[in-house]
């Protein structure tokens, strides 16, 4: 019986030590995603700001769009609706990196809770052990 | 927070105070850029500021490259071209120029100030695990002077 508790004892482990290390992995992918929400916002602020600039110009100031090294003329609307267009997309993406990000978060926490339980059986199989192992030296000290 | 600091060990008190560290590193530098960029835009207000109309027809050296420049003359002096971002420029007069230098100079300024804020709070966290530690620390010492004195 009691090798059969060993075999347990390691497979267990075993399954621990892949759960943490699947863990680490999606550690690393949510590290990524959160420079990615960073840079998002960045972008949408930036966005945001030359959306209201163009808003504040005057008929009499010519709007101009930086193509490599020349600068050609845009119409202000054309200008707004370009940016406008490129704040959805932003938008869109960062509800997907935010859903991506609440997922595995998720994933991370369930593997969490599996790995503590784990432990905990493990812990409860050694204590289990040692008493066994304690009662067997003292059966045998008696007779 | 601040209240569970108590409860962790001087190991994990010791990482949380090499990330918030860290921490305020990141911010300082950010501060710092900041306020270069802010600096940039006051420096063009009053170039900007210096172009009266009796600028014109001045003799001025304009670039050709980083190191070369030809002389030329200063023919309008009432429109300037700035960049909005993202790729955009748009012509303005000179007093929407530079009233468009003070949005950027406040905007930049506004979230300096929130920045150091965070310096600030960040540098009371870092004290407050210092000081938790501490006391951990003498309280390990003491224990371990008291367990001496009743081996003797």
């Amino acid at each position: 019986m009691s090798a059969l508790s060993q075999q347990q004892q390691q497979g267990l482990a075993a399954i621990v030590d892949k759960e943490m290390s699947v863990f680490k992995q999606k550690q690393e992918k949510l590290t990524k995603l959160r420079q990615k929400q960073q840079t998002l916002m960045e972008q949408h602020s930036e966005n945001e700001m030359v959306k209201a600039e163009l808003l504040l110009l005057t008929p009499s100031n010519v709007v101009y769009k930086k193509v490599g090294p020349i600068l050609m003329k845009h119409e202000r609307s054309e200008a707004v609706e370009t940016v406008e267009k490129r704040l959805e997309f932003i938008k869109g993406d960062q509800q997907k990196v935010e859903a991506q990000a609440k997922a595995l978060e998720d994933e991370m926490q369930s593997i969490v809770t599996s790995v503590r339980e784990k432990q905990m059986d493990m812990q409860r199989q050694a204590q289990e052990e040692a008493m066994k192992a304690a009662q067997q030296a003292k059966g045998e000290v008696e007779v | 927070n601040m209240s569970d600091l108590d409860s962790l060990s001087l190991e994990q008190l010791n990482q949380m105070k090499q990330q918030e560290e860290a921490k305020l590193q990141n911010i300082t530098t950010n501060y710092q850029q900041l306020k270069s960029a802010q600096a940039r835009f006051i420096s063009s207000r009053s170039t900007l500021e210096n172009m009266t109309p009796s600028f014109e027809n001045s003799e001025i050296m304009v670039p050709l490259t980083q190191s070369l420049y030809v002389p030329g003359v200063a023919k309008d002096v009432k429109t300037v071209t700035v960049e909005l971002g993202t790729g955009f420029y748009a012509t303005k007069t000179v007093p929407e120029a530079v009233k468009f230098l003070q949005r950027k100079i406040d905007l930049v300024g506004k979230n300096a100030d929130g920045l150091m804020q965070v310096v600030g709070a960040t540098r009371k966290n870092i004290e407050a695990i210092v000081m938790t530690m501490q006391g951990k620390m003498d309280e390990i010492r003491s224990r371990r002077e008291a367990a001496m004195g009743a081996a003797n």
